[in-house]
């Protein structure tokens, strides 16, 4: 199992984002989690990278208990993420943000930065080998020196799945990524989801609002509504249970 | 022209020592959004643990001095950022200045209990005697300690580039001022980064401190007025901007020793604060500073 989550609950002060969540994510599996606005979606990413404490429960990633650790050693144990907003460090370029991601796997020493060993500078030309070779299996490579927040929105999506790549995950998170993207642009995610999981040893789980990704790609679907899990299984039965059309359809009516 | 030569090399003394101190003001800035207005008072202290260490080692050559004093005031700088400001990270924004300002209040007095509030200077380690070379070929009279402070400063200077430039922990800087949500993520310890940013701002200031030392004096409270000064640099240069504070520096080093050696030195500071005023106007966000909203 990649990712065991038993009872997870959050609450900000009276209000409970996330209820009694439970999740089994087997090695290789593609899970998606579905929701109206504000049903607890984006939460559970949070709580599960350590952005957030859980109140109650546990995250156990291939039985390491994750529970409470703070972000930077859950992202070193092997959960990665991306986010509904790209967040990428828009102002360096796109090679430098793929070098940051190999933080989560070398570790350095402060020594070895301040006097420039002769190990430290061999290990960041590895860094920059590595990362143009990671760029190039995304199709980047040629942007490398482009500044991140300078490349075009399908682009800098597919940069920071890249980037969550090369910190070497077991888990994959995806937080909405088909959000603001044409037909076109979806199919062409959908392609890029399928070989990530195809090239990388990983479990992938994804949020996401646009019910054909979720069709096309997911094994098992998690609907959340306020909070609680309130249908749970294969995507063709989910969309059809009536407490998911009614959640849904609750939402249309405050929709814009 | 062997007078502008030397106000020209007065000036790069001076701007170095400028350059030094807004470094620190500008890349915790840069990483925190946070003024640290106790930077200037880490610039007096590095000064005089740089004196104390002369004093009570009199055989310890200058270099070693030197990163005595950058170690002692590093960890100084990062002990102030773990106690007084990492739990107001995400307090309102005027807490942590306060707090800043408190530390400043507090280190002036503290240095001024223990050592005493007379001006001092750092007995001259660096060779003093004239430079032969320009006196012989320009007719300029500059001593070797002149040189060496602007030299060594640029060599620090050229260090923290690098750092920043081409090293991995220069990169998580720059991710930290980038995007400081994401790099926890990436397995970057955040407060590492940030405890790093503090340990080579405080350490620069104490080589500041030790140059002006023994170039001018030192005093308890020092700090306020040239780290004024140090912080309009980083401003004049655009706060957050490594190169901006250092043309930020020079470039108010350089209309101060102008207005003394030609005009008044009673206009110093008027003229000093009246081009930050003209040139904010020019460029609201420094000379080499973003503009805060790049779109509407």
């Amino acid at each position: 199992m990649a990712l065991r989550i038993q009872g997870l609950t959050k609450r900000f002060g009276g209000l409970t984002s996330l209820s009694e969540f439970n999740l089994e994510l087997g090695e290789r599996d593609i899970q998606g989690i579905i929701g109206p606005n504000g049903a607890g979606k984006t939460t559970t990413f949070n709580v599960i990278t350590g952005v957030y404490q859980p109140d109650q429960g546990q995250i156990l990633l291939e039985d390491r208990d994750l529970t409470g650790l703070p972000p930077d050693v859950i992202a070193r144990a092997g959960i990665a993420r991306t986010f509904q907003n790209v967040r990428l460090f828009k102002d360096m370029t796109v090679l430098d943000n793929i070098a940051m991601a190999f933080h989560a796997r070398i570790g350095h020493t402060l020594w070895g930065a301040i006097f420039r060993t002769g190990n430290f500078k061999r290990q960041e030309a590895r860094v920059r080998a590595e990362s143009l070779e990671h760029l190039a299996r995304f199709g980047l490579a040629d942007r490398s020196q482009e500044w991140a927040g300078s490349l075009p929105y399908g682009e800098q999506r597919r940069l920071e799945i890249a980037r969550a790549l090369a910190t070497d995950p077991r888990v994959l998170l995806l937080d909405e990524p088909a959000a603001g993207m044409n037909p076109s642009e979806v199919d062409e995610l959908i392609r890029l989801i399928r070989q990530v999981h195809q090239d990388f040893p990983l479990a992938i789980l994804l949020i996401e609002h646009q019910i054909p990704v979720v069709m096309e790609l997911c094994g098992h679907v998690q609907v959340l509504d306020f909070g609680q899990t309130i249908a749970n299984g294969a995507p063709r039965e989910v969309v059809n249970n009536p407490l998911v059309i009614e959640a849904y359809l609750g939402e249309e009516e405050v929709a814009e | 022209m062997d007078t502008i030569i030397q106000q020209l090399l007065n000036a790069a003394q001076l701007g170095a020592v400028y350059a030094l101190i807004a470094l620190g003001y500008s890349m915790v800035y840069g990483i925190i959004r946070l003024i640290n207005f106790a930077h200037g008072d880490i610039f007096m202290l590095g000064g005089f643990i740089g004196l104390i260490i002369v004093t009570h080692f009199g055989g310890l050559p200058f270099c070693l001095v030197m990163i005595l004093a950058m170690l002692l005031t590093a960890l100084v700088g990062v002990t102030i950022e773990r106690v007084a400001y990492r739990k107001l990270r995400n307090a309102q924004r005027m807490s942590v200045v306060i707090t800043a300002l408190g530390v400043g209040i507090f280190l002036e007095n503290l240095v001024r209990l223990l050592i005493g509030p007379e001006t001092r200077q750092i007995p001259a380690r660096l060779p003093t005697g004239s430079v032969v070379w320009l006196q012989q070929h320009l007719g300029v009279f500059v001593t070797w300690d002149k040189v060496l402070i602007i030299l060594i400063s640029l060599a620090l200077m050229a260090v923290l580039w690098i750092i920043v430039n081409k090293t991995l922990v220069g990169t998580a800087m720059r991710a930290v001022a980038d995007n400081a949500s994401v790099v926890p993520l990436m397995g970057v310890n955040l407060n590492l980064i940030i405890s790093v940013t503090f340990a080579i701002g405080s350490a620069l200031a104490a080589a500041g401190g030790i140059f002006y030392g023994q170039a001018y004096s030192l005093d308890p409270y020092m700090g306020i007025d040239l780290g004024w000064k140090a912080f309009i640099a980083a401003v004049i240069g655009g706060i957050g901007s490594i190169e901006g504070a250092v043309i930020g520096a020079f470039l108010l080093a350089g209309v101060e020793v102008i207005t003394v050696a030609y005009l008044s030195s009673n206009l110093k500071n008027g003229i000093a604060f009246g081009l930050l005023i003209i040139l904010l106007l020019i460029w609201p966000s420094g000379i080499m500073g973003k503009p805060l909203l790049k779109k509407v």
